[in-house]
């Protein structure tokens, strides 16, 4: 699966957190958000998304790191901060 | 008198919007609205970035009204509508060029230094424009727009207030209320998110940090992402501005010491 960020139309980041502002709605993004949404400026796979983020940051403490990469992306997929790419119209 | 009145042109936020009267009693109507309208009215020669028409429609049509066009059954339900349309038409006009929060805003007269108070409708922001606006100079009860050099453009619009045994919100003019008048260049000195307490309590007063502050506030705000950069716009007025400190009250008279601190003492 690949995703794709969608287009903000702010980005602001201070001390480790970002806000993103889509049209009315403004969303909060931990560090490891901002970085995905920063990443997914083209569509990307989950797999190439998890190594940008274990370059970054590292194995995440307890679990898998695929298992926590999904779980983000679900999260951000649910918030509309990405979306998923069809693979065919990639 | 017979004929269709004149047009006229009102002012806010910067822009102007022209208004036309249709239907019956179009003089009456007019009158009534220049009343209300007094601090915005201006010379009709000035460009309109929108234009409203107002309908006295004592026999109710079943059509529904034409786009920026408002009608009611009645002079008081009908200057109330208008007050919504013109506003809705000034924030439209302002979008991607001002900062707007919905908000309640007064002016030290001698320097400028402006009080820009956030609320969501229907909190007290009415209410707070009565009670300090007399002192103070009366920028706007609800709609605070602010442009880049951190200057706050005025609209001061008539104060929609309930009255008791009355459906409709009464439009009164700052004049007949006796607000005093914006001074000629006011600009932000601080923002404020108010909060009323139903129980009394004295005021409480909570800073907010920068993410925090502009969390609470973007819901209070107009067009925001039609403002390039609108999120570093919104930090940029906070830092400039000392922070937002969050105020919870119960009645807008416990307030006095805390907007006499924020505009430097009273004129």
């Amino acid at each position: 699966m690949k995703v794709r960020r969608v287009e903000a139309s702010d980005v602001l980041s201070r001390d480790g957190q970002t806000l993103a502002l889509f049209d009315t709605q403004l969303v909060w993004l931990s560090e490891l958000g901002a970085l995905a949404y920063e990443r997914a400026d083209a569509p990307i796979t989950v797999a190439d998304l998890a190594d940008a983020l274990r370059a970054e940051f590292g194995e995440p403490p307890t679990g898998s790191l695929a298992d926590a990469v999904s779980s983000l992306v679900d999260d951000l997929v649910a918030r509309g901060v990405l979306s998923q790419v069809d693979d065919a119209a990639s | 008198m017979v004929g269709t009145a004149a047009d006229v042109t009102v002012q806010g936020l910067g822009r102007a919007v022209a208004v036309s009267f249709a239907g019956p009693r179009t003089h009456e109507v007019r009158d009534a609205f220049c009343a209300a309208w007094s601090r915005c009215l201006v010379p009709d020669a000035t460009e309109p970035a929108d234009r409203v028409t107002l309908t006295l429609d004592e026999e109710p049509q079943p059509a529904e009204p034409a786009e920026r066009e408002v009608r009611a059954d009645s002079l008081g339900p009908l200057l109330q509508s208008a007050t919504q349309s013109i506003t809705s038409a000034l924030i439209r006009a302002n979008a991607g060029r001002l900062l707007m929060f919905h908000a309640v805003a007064v002016s030290q007269p001698a320097t400028g230094a402006s009080l820009v108070l956030v609320a969501p409708g229907g909190t007290g922001k009415t209410t707070f424009a009565r009670t300090f606006g007399r002192t103070y100079g009366y920028l706007s009860d609800e709609t605070v727009g602010i442009d880049g050099a951190r200057r706050i453009l005025p609209y001061q619009k008539p104060l929609s207030v309930r009255v008791t045994e009355q459906s409709h919100k009464s439009e009164l003019s700052p004049d007949e209320v006796g607000l005093a008048h914006a001074p000629a260049d006011p600009w932000v000195a601080k923002v404020v998110l108010i909060r009323r307490d139903p129980t009394p309590a004295g005021p409480t007063v909570e800073s907010l940090d920068l993410l925090d502050a502009i969390a609470q506030l973007t819901p209070e705000t107009s067009s925001l992402s039609r403002l390039d950069r609108g999120l570093h716009v919104l930090a940029d007025v906070i830092e400039a501005t000392g922070g937002v400190q969050l105020w919870r009250y119960h009645e807008a008279t416990d307030l006095r010491p805390l907007v006499e601190d924020a505009l430097g003492g009273r004129p």
